[in-house]
C-alpha cells in the first residue's frame, strides 16, 4: 500500500496545480500579454510606449468583457487561452515593428564586443610568459573592459552635441596632461618612454589614448564652425597645423612614433571630410605623417615582428623589454603581431582584419547618415583612429579593443560610445514621421 | 512588417474593408477590439486577429495617412469604468485606397438565383 503514496501524492499535486492554474489563468495571461507589451517597448520614448500599452489594456478589458456578457459560452480558461494565443501569434509583428526602431548600430557594437573579446585569450596567453600571477593581465583587463563599457552605455543615451561646448576644456586638459608625462616626477620613465602617468594604485595611466578622443572632439567642434573659411590658409590650414602639430610634438616627445602618426593621419582626414583643400591635406600629411612613416618602415623592414615579438620575456613591470637594436616591445600591450604571435597568427590576425574593416565600413556609414557636419566629423574621426591604429598595430602600436591597455579600453569604447549616440541620432532623424504617433 | 509605400497589405485591406463597413452601419470611428471583433466576425469567432498583428498595422495605417486616431474623452471611459479606447477613422486617403481596391480586383458575380422550373 505505501508504494502507492507517492503516486497518490503527484496525482494530487497535478491536480491541485491544474486547479490554481484554472482559476488564475486569466491574470496570469493578462499579466503575460502585459510583460510582453513592456519588453517590446522597452526603450522606445513614453508616448508611443503610452499608446501601446493603454490600447493593448483596453483591448484585453474589451475581450473579457465581451466574452462575460456572452453568459457561460466563454469559461475564464477559454478565455485565457484565447488571449494567449493572440498574445502569441502577435509577436513576430510586435518583433519586426520593434526592430524597425533600432536606434543604434548594433552591427557596431556587436564588432567591438567581439574584437574586445577577442583580445582576452591573447592577453591571457601573454600573461603566462613570465609572470607569477597569470590571471593578472585577463583579470585587470576585463575589468577595465566592464568600466569601459559602462562609460560606453552612458555615452550613447546622452546627445554627442552636448560634447561641444565642452571640446576647448577636453582640449586642454589632454594637452596639459600630456605635457605633465614629460615632467619628471610626474610622468613614468620606463626604458626610456615617458608614456605614462602613475596614479598611485590605480597603476600607470597612458594619456595619449584620452588626448585621441579629446583631439577628435575639439577638431570636429572646431572644423565644423569654421565653413568657408576652412579653404582658407592663414584662417584654416595654419592655426590646424598649429593644433595639430602640438599635440603631435607632445606625443612624439615621449616618443610614441605611432600614436603621432594616427593624429596626424586623422587630422588629415577630418580636414578632408570638412571640406578643406586637398593640397593642404596633403602637406598636413606630409608635415606630420611621412617622416614618421619612412622611420616606423624602417624598423619594420628590419625585423621579422611577429613571433619574435611574443616570444619576448617581460622584463619589468610593464613587461617591456627593448631588442638588440633599441626597439622596445611589449609582449601583452603590444600589436596584432605580439598580441598573436604564437597561436594560429594568420587566422587570428584574418579575423582581426575583418572585424576592423566592419567596424570602418560602420563607422563610414554613420559619418554619412549623421544629422549635422559636427556628427558627421567626430564619427569619422573617431573612425579613422581606430582605423589607423589597427593598422599601425603591425609595427608595435596597440590593437585597438584586442591589445591589453585600461588606457585604450577607457578612450575607444567611450569613443564608440560617441560613433553610437551619433548613429541613434541619425536614426531618430530617418523615423520622423514616428513623432506623429 | 515594413510598409512599402502605395502597397496596401492584405491585413490593411481587411481593416479598409471592416472600417468602411462600421461607417456605413453608422460607426464612423472604431476602437482596436471592435475591429479585431469586426474583421473576424464577432465575438463568435474562433480567434481573432493577434495583437501584434492588428495594432502594428494600425499604426502603419496611421503613418500612411490612411486612418487618424485620437484618444476618446476620458469622462467616456470613466462612466463606464473601463480603459480608455483609441479612436481610429478612415481619411479620404484611406477611402481613396480602398476604392482603388475595390476597382483593381475583379469583383465576384452574384449568383444567379434560378427559379426552380415548374414540374
Amino acid at each position: 500500500m505505501s508504494e502507492y503514496i507517492p503516486m497518490l501524492l503527484v496525482g494530487v499535486a497535478t491536480l491541485a496545480i491544474g486547479a490554481v492554474a484554472r482559476a488564475f489563468a486569466l491574470p496570469i495571461v493578462t499579466a503575460l500579454v502585459r510583460f510582453w507589451v513592456w519588453l517590446h517597448t522597452l526603450g522606445l520614448r513614453p508616448e508611443i510606449r503610452e499608446r501601446i500599452r493603454d490600447e493593448v489594456a483596453s483591448d484585453l478589458w474589451e475581450q473579457e468583457n465581451e466574452a462575460r456578457s456572452e453568459g457561460t459560452r466563454y469559461s475564464p480558461d477559454a478565455i485565457a487561452l484565447h488571449i494567449l494565443l493572440r498574445l502569441i501569434l502577435g509577436m513576430p509583428g510586435d518583433a519586426f515593428w520593434r526592430l524597425g526602431y533600432v536606434t543604434i548600430d548594433y552591427g557596431l557594437l556587436a564588432a567591438v564586443a567581439a574584437l574586445t573579446a577577442f583580445g582576452m585569450p591573447a592577453v591571457y596567453g601573454a600573461g603566462l610568459v613570465g609572470n607569477s600571477n597569470t590571471e593578472h593581465f585577463v583579470v585587470s583587463q576585463s575589468a577595465w573592459a566592464l568600466v569601459a563599457a559602462a562609460a560606453l552605455f552612458f555615452l550613447v543615451r546622452t546627445r554627442y552635441r552636448g560634447l561641444r561646448p565642452w571640446s576647448p576644456m577636453l582640449m586642454l586638459a589632454a594637452l596639459i596632461v600630456l605635457a605633465a608625462v614629460l615632467v619628471p616626477g610626474i610622468g613614468v620613465n620606463h626604458a626610456g618612454v615617458a608614456r605614462w602617468i602613475a596614479l598611485g594604485r590605480l597603476g600607470p595611466v597612458q594619456p595619449t589614448s584620452f588626448a585621441g578622443l579629446a583631439f577628435v572632439i575639439y577638431l570636429s567642434a572646431w572644423l565644423s564652425g569654421r565653413h568657408r573659411s576652412i579653404k582658407s590658409f592663414s584662417d584654416g590650414f595654419v592655426p590646424l597645423c598649429l593644433i595639430t602639430g602640438l599635440l603631435c610634438g607632445l606625443v612624439m616627445a615621449q616618443p610614441d612614433m605611432s600614436m603621432t602618426l594616427v593624429i596626424g593621419l586623422t587630422a588629415t582626414v577630418l580636414l578632408l571630410k570638412a571640406g578643406g583643400r586637398r593640397i593642404h591635406a596633403l602637406s598636413l600629411a606630409a608635415v606630420f605623417c611621412l617622416p614618421i612613416t619612412i622611420a616606423l618602415a624602417g624598423t619594420v623592414s628590419r625585423h621579422t615582428v611577429p613571433s619574435q615579438a611574443f616570444a619576448y620575456p617581460a622584463t619589468d613591470a610593464f613587461g617591456a623589454r627593448s631588442d638588440v637594436n633599441g626597439i622596445i616591445w611589449w609582449s601583452h600591450t603590444g600589436g596584432l603581431a605580439s598580441v598573436f604571435g604564437s597561436a594560429a597568427p594568420w587566422v587570428a590576425t584574418a579575423v582581426l582584419v575583418a572585424l576592423y574593416t566592419f567596424l570602418v565600413y560602420r563607422g563610414v556609414r554613420i559619418s554619412l547618415s549623421a544629422p549635422d557636419n559636427f556628427g558627421a566629423l567626430m564619427a569619422i574621426g573617431i573612425t579613422a583612429w581606430i582605423a589607423f591604429q589597427a593598422a599601425l598595430s603591425i609595427v608595435g602600436a596597440p590593437a585597438p579593443f584586442a591589445s591589453y591597455s585600461g588606457s585604450g579600453l577607457y578612450s575607444l569604447l567611450p569613443a564608440t560610445g560617441v560613433l553610437l549616440s551619433i548613429s541613434r541620432e541619425a536614426s531618430r532623424r530617418r523615423r520622423a514621421p514616428v513623432r506623429s504617433l | 512588417m515594413r510598409r512599402k509605400p502605395d502597397i496596401i497589405l492584405p491585413i490593411e485591406e481587411s481593416i479598409l474593408n471592416a472600417a468602411i463597413d462600421l461607417r456605413l452601419r453608422g460607426v464612423p470611428a472604431f476602437h482596436g477590439f471592435l475591429m479585431a471583433t469586426q474583421m473576424k466576425g464577432g465575438m463568435r469567432a474562433r480567434l481573432l486577429t493577434a495583437y501584434g498583428t492588428l495594432y502594428k498595422a494600425l499604426i502603419r495605417m496611421e503613418k500612411a495617412g490612411l486612418l487618424v486616431s485620437r484618444w476618446e474623452d476620458p469622462s467616456a471611459a470613466a462612466r463606464e469604468n473601463r480603459p480608455r479606447r483609441r479612436l481610429y477613422e478612415v481619411t479620404s486617403v484611406g477611402e481613396a485606397a480602398w476604392r482603388d481596391i475595390r476597382l483593381a480586383r475583379p469583383q465576384p458575380f452574384p449568383k444567379l438565383v434560378t427559379e426552380p422550373s415548374a414540374p
